[in-house]
């Protein structure tokens, strides 16, 4: 089969991605300085919190939803060895993407689209930000669509084989996003483009809330899902070992798929129009979506084990020294764990519902994201891109030297940003402020852990600008790629026969649902049933 | 890299991976600490609501 089916797609969608972050970036840079009053002339809430709003759509909405796209598409392709399922539609989901991005970019960039790139009303977008979003969102569709079809179609012309894992994760989370997008995407076109048009006067907030609850926490796995792929599937090879366990990989991409979505009321703890009793249900269910990426990092850290002793390391921990640090994929998985711990630990404070009136809204909050999304999701992007971008181009890498610089500097930076944010918010700093006009002792505390903050902003910069050189200048280079083979972990234990609950995904799907209803049912239907003084459920 | 015999390879893929315990015991003991350190400092030092 033709291994370059998808790579101009995928190649497509990626650099749509990686275009968007480094833009991104560079706000993130002005917003640090901005909060600070470092530059005077600067100071500006209104072109901060269009930044806020821009930057945070172009990392958590564009580079997310097109690097999942792109790394989906080569992953169907090459671990399944068959072409798309059809390519035409697969470009057109993507042009729809682009078409949605451009749309949205317009109230973005003039200041109509200030909603810190939530859904959350009272605060409103133009109503051409609501239409871009479902435009993206829809084209995101298609490939959900294209993924679930090229599994189905390989299981019918292979009857009884294992979908290979890589396969296995990236339909479970076409499948994990379509159903957690239809939570904000009911909201928007029931609620917030109707709102936006003047077609209705106003909207039931908890109703919206409770809604974007239901998208919040499960894309947060929707992005991470690539990285954990990647963890499964790309890392071993890499680290010249083997994946400990086939079905764990499995398991713990069951376990997303199944627990991720019911349990985004912890986003809501501090609003009144959900009790008490659900908030805990979605409390426990949070705690539960823990053990997949236990099991991930047990797995994980195994594997990097037997690759490890395998290249001569002994004793305890010494198998640790001897791992491939040079690689890029192995550089970047350790560093994504360590990050992962750290903001996972912040998550667990989050999540305890009495613990997290603590930290509400606080720049803590702001820290654990950025721990989570922009340190470990986004540094296995960049590990993703390294190994995939000679395969899909045909070029070595320019520079693995810079790739590691550039891995190391997005650690560093990432660190530098982010624990000052834990101290500022268990200090008090709200946050979703321009700046820090509070009483003077509050700000004077503040001052050291903010301006570390600058000096994270300008390293993570620094290293976005690095990576997009590297990758760019790959496309010039004259080397030519030994292998366009993506080489995929083999298990240690050959998988004989899978259970059919192991390769499939009907049974899960069901229970999702069955979940969603119990978890959701009742919390939406109450909108329905109680009297919201004079707001029209939907507002249609 | 090290050269390793067939028989050493196979002794290291059929071993239990204890480095992966030790270092995930490690993980546990410091996520627990900080746990207790965040509740029982940070937290119940904010006293009840008035």
């Amino acid at each position: 089969m033709n291994q370059s089916d998808a790579a101009g797609l995928s190649l497509a969608s990626m650099w749509v991605g990686f275009i968007a972050f480094v833009v991104a970036a560079l706000l993130g840079l002005y917003q640090v300085i901005e909060r600070i009053d470092l530059i005077p002339g600067l100071k500006s809430p209104e072109l901060y919190f269009g930044s806020v709003s821009t930057h945070g759509v172009l990392m958590a909405f564009v580079l997310t939803t097109f690097l999942v796209m792109g790394y989906g598409y080569y992953t169907a392709t090459t671990s399944l060895k068959q072409d798309l399922w059809n390519k035409p539609l697969a470009w057109f989901g993507f042009w729809l993407a682009v078409v949605g991005v451009l749309l949205a970019a317009g109230p973005l960039l003039t200041g109509n689209a200030s909603v810190l790139y939530t859904f959350y009303p009272p605060l409103q977008a133009h109503p051409a930000f609501y239409i871009g979003a479902t435009l993206l969102v829809v084209g995101s569709w298609v490939w959900c669509l294209e993924m679930v079809m090229m599994m189905t179609t390989w299981k019918k012309a292979n009857p009884g084989e294992t979908v290979p894992l890589a396969m296995y994760g990236t339909t479970a989370n076409a499948i994990l996003w379509f159903i957690t997008s239809l939570g904000v995407a009911s909201e928007v076109l029931f609620q917030l483009i109707p709102w936006s048009l003047g077609l209705i006067d106003t909207v039931d907030v908890g109703l919206a809330r409770t809604l974007f609850s239901w998208t919040l926490h499960a894309i947060v796995y929707f992005w991470l899902f690539p990285a954990y792929i990647a963890l499964y599937t790309l890392l071993p090879r890499a680290a010249g070992g083997r994946l400990f366990s086939d079905q764990m990989g499995r398991l713990a991409f069951i376990m997303l798929l199944v627990f991720s979505v019911p349990i985004g009321f912890h986003h809501l703890y501090m609003d009144p129009f959900q009790a008490g009793g659900w908030k805990f249900l979605h409390m426990t269910g949070t705690f539960m979506v823990a053990v997949p990426t236990l099991i991930t990092g047990f797995t994980i850290i195994a594997s990097l084990e037997i690759a490890g002793r395998l290249r001569g390391g002994k004793g305890l921990f010494g198998w640790i020294g001897a791992l491939p640090w040079g690689n890029p994929m192995v550089l970047a998985a350790i560093l994504a764990i360590l990050m992962l711990s750290f903001g996972g630990f912040g998550g667990m404070i989050n999540a305890s519902y009495a613990m997290n009136t603590m930290v509400h809204n606080t720049q803590w909050v702001t820290g654990h994201f950025h721990l989570i999304f922009g340190g470990t999701t986004v540094i296995m992007y960049f590990a993703i891109a390294y190994t995939l971008w000679p395969k899909m181009t045909g070029k070595q890498l320019h520079s693995n030297a810079l790739a590691l610089r550039q891995l190391w500097l997005w650690f560093i930076g990432m660190l530098i940003l982010t624990l000052p944010w834990h101290q500022l918010g268990l200090a008090g700093q709200p946050r979703r402020i321009s700046s820090t006009p509070y009483d003077e002792s509050f700000v004077n505390a503040w001052l050291p852990a903010e301006s570390a903050m600058i000096v994270g902003g300008a390293i993570l910069f620094l290293s976005a600008v690095m990576l997009v050189y590297n990758l760019y200048r790959t496309h010039g280079n004259t080397q030519a790629e030994a292998s366009l083979t993506v080489e995929y972990a083999e298990p240690l234990h050959a998988v004989q026969r899978m259970p059919h609950l192991m390769n499939s995904f009907a049974f899960w799907v069901l229970l999702v649902v069955v979940y969603m209803v119990a978890s959701y049912g009742y919390p939406i239907a109450q909108f329905f049933l109680m009297d919201t003084y004079g707001t029209v459920p939907w507002s249609i | 890299m090290s050269q390793l015999t067939p028989e050493e390879e196979q002794k290291i893929l059929d071993s239990s991976p204890v480095g992966t315990f030790a270092l995930l015991l490690v993980f546990a003991a410091l996520m627990l600490a900080g746990w207790g350190y965040m509740f029982f400092y940070m937290f119940l030092e904010h006293g009840p609501v008035n």
